[in-house]
């Protein structure tokens, strides 16, 4: 962990665009969030109101691969980002950005968002966004393993629904696309994603990769507080008319 | 003589209709298809306009050069530079896909 954040500074201090002095800042969001990315630009977001019409030009890089609807790719390869916590996706931009999170993909767009303020508006702007009501899952086969395991390790911090929380910065997981799930729960154990809260790692360490098929079946289909959330949209606007409602 | 030609337009029509249905993806898909597998976020939706300065232009380039280096990239024999930016959306096409986005690309004026 300290490694990693010297590692952190050193890379910020170099690819930072606005060159502002690299104060690492003392966490002000949560006593919960104190893990993460203490990446000044994340901690200057988390304060900051987002515009989300600003957000919704921004947005529009994002959306080639995310989607106009932000539900990511049925493949997994682009996670869903509606209805994910503000907090959580300022600490993965400004992570990726910093290089606490390797994702050579994300790297050159994550740099297009430039600074705190529009970090803060484009995440405003993904919290307008309905969630996917029919996310793709797996085969169903192994949904009461995939239970029984997540009663057991997850609930404590992904809460029954699976919504997180947006005060911790625990990412909301239920509604998530499958394979995404199955490829980050298999990075964090096996140490290629390297910004994840270390009582994860240490959570998931014991899983086989059978398990994680499991559970993600299991969070895939989960419905969290936030699927309710902005449902008008599904109906009035036209990136969802294809959507059953 | 009747029976003879009746025969041979059902087996014309038959062989137009394998013909048809077995085609490789058009061309014209491949424009379509530079947008839907998210190569334009990348390389830009003229194809010349990338987003990182270090990104190829690829308008205009030798067809069989672009599906050759796509199909380094995905299988992992080309794995230099940025290819690592590249590789992890790369099964999100298949062959047929890649020469069609290949031939759409490599029809599109270089500057």
């Amino acid at each position: 962990m300290k490694n990693m954040f010297s590692k952190g500074l050193v890379v910020l201090s170099l690819m930072i665009f606005a060159g502002s002095a690299n104060v690492m800042a003392q966490s002000v969001f949560a006593e919960g969030a104190k893990w993460g990315s203490k990446v000044k630009e994340a901690l200057d977001a988390l304060e900051l109101k987002g515009d989300p019409e600003n957000g919704y030009d921004i947005y529009q890089v994002c959306a080639a691969c995310h989607l106009p609807t932000a539900w990511g790719d049925p493949a997994g390869t682009f996670p869903m980002l509606a209805g994910q916590h503000t907090s959580v996706l300022i600490k993965q931009i400004a992570d990726i950005r910093a290089g606490n999170r390797d994702n050579p993909t994300m790297y050159p767009f994550a740099i297009q968002i430039e600074g705190a303020q529009d970090l803060a508006d484009v995440v405003a702007y993904i919290a307008t966004l309905p969630m996917n009501p029919d996310p793709p899952t797996g085969d169903g086969k192994l949904l009461k393993r995939g239970e029984e395991l997540y009663k057991v390790n997850c609930v404590k911090c992904h809460k029954e629904t699976g919504e997180g929380s947006i005060k911790d910065s625990f990412p909301l997981i239920g509604g998530q696309v499958y394979d995404y799930i199955i490829r980050q729960l298999k990075w964090i154990r096996d140490g290629k994603r390297r910004n994840a809260n270390p009582d994860m790692v240490k959570q998931v360490n014991e899983f086989s990769d059978e398990d994680f098929i499991a559970v993600a079946d299991y969070v895939a289909r989960l419905k969290t507080p936030n699927h309710k959330r902005n449902l008008d949209e599904l109906k009035t606007n036209p990136i969802y008319k294809n959507v059953k409602h | 003589m009747k029976k003879a030609i009746t025969t041979m337009l059902l087996v014309l029509a038959a062989s137009l209709l394998f013909l048809v249905s077995t085609q490789p993806v058009f061309a014209q898909d491949g424009a379509n298809l530079y947008k839907t597998k998210t190569c334009i976020a990348c390389h830009g939706p003229d194809a010349k306009t990338p987003l990182m300065p270090v990104y190829p232009r690829l308008a205009g380039q030798n067809e069989i050069y672009l599906l050759n280096q796509m199909k380094d990239i995905k299988s992992g024999k080309r794995s230099n530079g940025n290819s690592a930016a590249m590789k992890g959306v790369m099964h999100l096409v298949t062959d047929a896909e890649m020469e069609a986005i290949s031939k759409w690309l490599s029809t599109l004026p270089k500057f």
